[in-house]
């Protein structure tokens, strides 16, 4: 074990990956600030980039854009009272009365703090937990892998918004997608419609260029013109004694709830940051200072934010199933630059794994840093308009899908499911489902396949295995979860209306 | 609620949503219905699932969910919203971009990289409103460059070359 960590802190601290990770950190925080540009898309667009490095050098990138991305958010959260990321929507509630109020610049310090924090805590959770879960998996034959699969798939609902019904059809679309090409059990085409170019299905890269970036671009030519103007200057960028020992109670609050949601298949920084931020104002003895520019409601959802991101790599990297939406786009990356996340990448590939741990820490180290740099250079940031922006991502996502085979055919597919993307969110389909679809489906098909060949058709093995019984059992529960929350909700809205 | 058609008596009138609902039903439900069609011939071997069997579970499912979305559009109630108008020229310059994205895949394998870039750059520029044409090229030939330059010569990506 303590060699495995010293070669993971020796590939880390290697110069090139210091520099790939410095990178990964800086655009993560631009690509997080900027609203329009999510951490998805910022992850998908870094991904060319990484094709010719060293899997666990382009990891470590990947991993400063995922990490510094969550930070990122809270600046036009908190200068824009538009949040750059979903998760950093909570952020405003007290960023933005801080801002107009002239402490911006505290502000955007404190959530650095507590961003800090919280990857740092669930850097911790997930070095810990990660093995011994990876280890677990470890006794799963393929019909626990199929019920995992099918409770990944449930993960759709909580991702879906408000609409269960339209998030489970784009989940479904998604898995459609997945199985149309060649077939891997028998190797025979399938879902083809007589199209040839569809024979070999659609490479994962493309169609997420597509749907996150290229429907995001045609998106954003509908607002364009609609732009937030920063309100207030930055004012002083560092804390008193004081502030800083106001933020310790939030900080603490944010580690523990984050940490534990983000574990938590299908919940995600938005969820951990409203409850934490409500937990802390229940128990706050400044309740009304909440919502009027309170430091400690910025810092709670800042760290509860960062503290999923540990979290969610947990069933990420040990079972293969992602914790949450961006998780879920992390997981296609990792796969295409040739990690293989799930219980074996622990003993075949331990040295990517403990890299990958070892950066986690410095990556927090480097945001701390880049990120007080960034408040400084924030207003600017913001400056970037849409109208030079827009078409250059725009170049990226052509770039990105030719440069993974050198085929032309790739970006049309790129360019046709960005069309698609765009038609299902006008149409209020989600996106997220679709991935979770496209990267489930083999791996609940091909083990339902085995399971069945195994037990000689009998589908009753999934429920004589305790642990496959238990995982559908999870998966039936969280399902009837979301059905009656889904229930509840439309009646709420039934009596509003 | 006000459920009287506005557009004269007898003619029914469905909201915008419930039309969404309704066409994105059917949409999905035909999409479902034609996938499961071409999986009609695979044959179902003697154990296990085969080509067809997950296929097939996944398409029934999508025509289901697609027929509910129907049925849940016809069983709403009728609201009357105020059509939405349309933004004539939002709905060109987002033809315009899909279209000038069509020809530069056309064209990109003829003219390369660089030629058909620049051009699609300013093109995209010009429809996001940017309308300071001196900078709008000076951008579009820079950034082509820029990315041609990183990704051929850092990356080692061949990007499509002009040749005769």
């Amino acid at each position: 074990m303590i060699n495995y960590w010293l070669e993971g802190l020796r590939i880390a601290f290697q110069p090139l990956n210091l520099l790939i990770m410095l990178v990964g950190v800086a655009s993560g925080i631009v690509v997080g600030a900027l609203p329009g540009v999510t951490s998805s898309m910022g992850i998908i667009l870094l991904l060319p980039f990484t094709y010719y490095m060293k899997p666990e050098t382009a990891l470590l990138m990947l991993t400063g854009m995922y990490c510094a991305s969550m930070f990122g958010g809270s600046i036009a959260a908190i200068l824009l009272r538009t949040p750059g990321t979903p998760s950093a929507a909570a952020t405003s509630i007290d960023g933005y009365p801080l801002a107009l109020q002239g402490k911006a610049g505290k502000a955007i310090s404190a959530a650095l703090i507590g961003s800090f924090f919280g990857g740092i805590a669930s850097g911790v959770c997930m070095v810990f937990l990660a093995p011994l879960l990876a280890r677990f998996a470890l006794k799963f034959g393929p019909p626990e892998y199929f019920a995992l699969a099918v409770f990944g798939l449930t993960i759709i609902a909580s991702v879906s918004g408000k609409d269960l019904l339209r998030g489970l059809i784009s989940g479904l679309v998604g898995l459609l997608l997945s199985l149309i090409g060649i077939d891997n059990i028998t190797g025979s085409q399938r879902l083809t419609l007589g199209i040839d170019a569809l024979a070999n299905g659609f490479n994962f890269l493309p169609v997420m260029i597509g749907v996150f970036a290229v429907s995001e671009v045609l998106n954003r030519l509908e607002k364009k013109g609609e732009r937030a103007q920063i309100t207030a200057s930055l004012g002083q960028l560092f804390l008193t004694w004081e502030e800083m020992k106001s933020l310790v109670l939030p900080i603490v609050v944010g580690i523990i709830v984050g940490t534990l949601i983000g574990v938590l298949p299908g919940t995600g920084g938005a969820i951990a940051t409203f409850l934490a931020y409500n937990e802390l104002r229940r128990w706050s003895k400044n309740k009304e200072k909440f919502g009027q520019g309170a430091l400690e409601g910025v810092v709670v959802c800042e760290t509860a934010n960062n503290a999923v991101t540990g979290g969610a790599m947990v069933p990420t990297l040990s079972l293969g199933v992602p914790g949450d939406a961006v998780t879920a786009v992390m997981l296609g990356a990792f796969v295409l630059i040739g990690v293989r996340p799930g219980p074996l990448m622990f003993t075949q590939q331990a040295n990517i794994v403990y890299s990958f741990f070892a950066g986690w820490f410095v990556i927090q180290f480097m945001m701390l840093a880049v990120g007080f740099v960034s408040i400084i250079l924030a207003p600017n940031i913001l400056k970037i308009r849409d109208e030079v922006l827009m078409p250059i991502v725009l170049v990226l996502c052509i770039v990105g899908s030719f440069s993974l085979r050198n085929s032309v055919y790739d970006v049309g597919v790129a360019l046709c499911f960005g069309v698609l993307g765009y038609l299902m969110r006008k149409a209020g389909f989600p996106m997220p489902p679709l991935v979770l679809g496209l990267i489930l489906g083999p791996m609940a098909e091909q083990n339902l396949n085995r399971t069945l060949l195994i037990a000689k058709n009998d589908w009753t093995i999934l429920f004589k295995r305790p642990i496959s019984l238990t995982l559908l059992l999870a998966a039936f529960v969280s399902v009837t979860l979301s059905l009656i929350g889904a229930y509840r909700a439309s009646k709420k809205e039934a009596t509003r209306s | 609620m006000n459920c009287s058609p506005p557009f004269g008596a007898g003619i029914s009138v469905i909201s915008m949503s419930r039309k969404g609902d309704l066409l994105s039903g059917l949409i999905v439900s035909i999409t479902g219905l034609v996938f499961l069609l071409s999986t009609i011939g695979i044959k179902r071997p003697r154990i296990g699932l085969g080509s067809a069997g997950f296929p097939r579970l996944v398409t029934v499912c999508l025509i289901v969910c697609g027929v509910i979305l129907v049925l849940r559009a016809l069983l709403s109630k009728r609201v009357v919203v105020k059509p939405s108008r349309i933004d004539t020229r939002f709905v060109l310059n987002l033809v315009g971009l899909v279209a000038s994205f069509v020809l530069y895949l056309y064209l990109l394998k003829k003219l390369g990289f660089l030629i058909t870039t620049a051009p699609l750059l300013f093109f995209a520029m010009y429809v996001f409103g940017y309308r300071k044409h001196f900078m709008n090229v000076v951008l579009s030939v820079i950034t082509s460059l820029l990315i041609y330059y990183v990704f051929t010569v850092v990356f080692k990506v061949p990007l499509p070359r002009f040749s005769l």
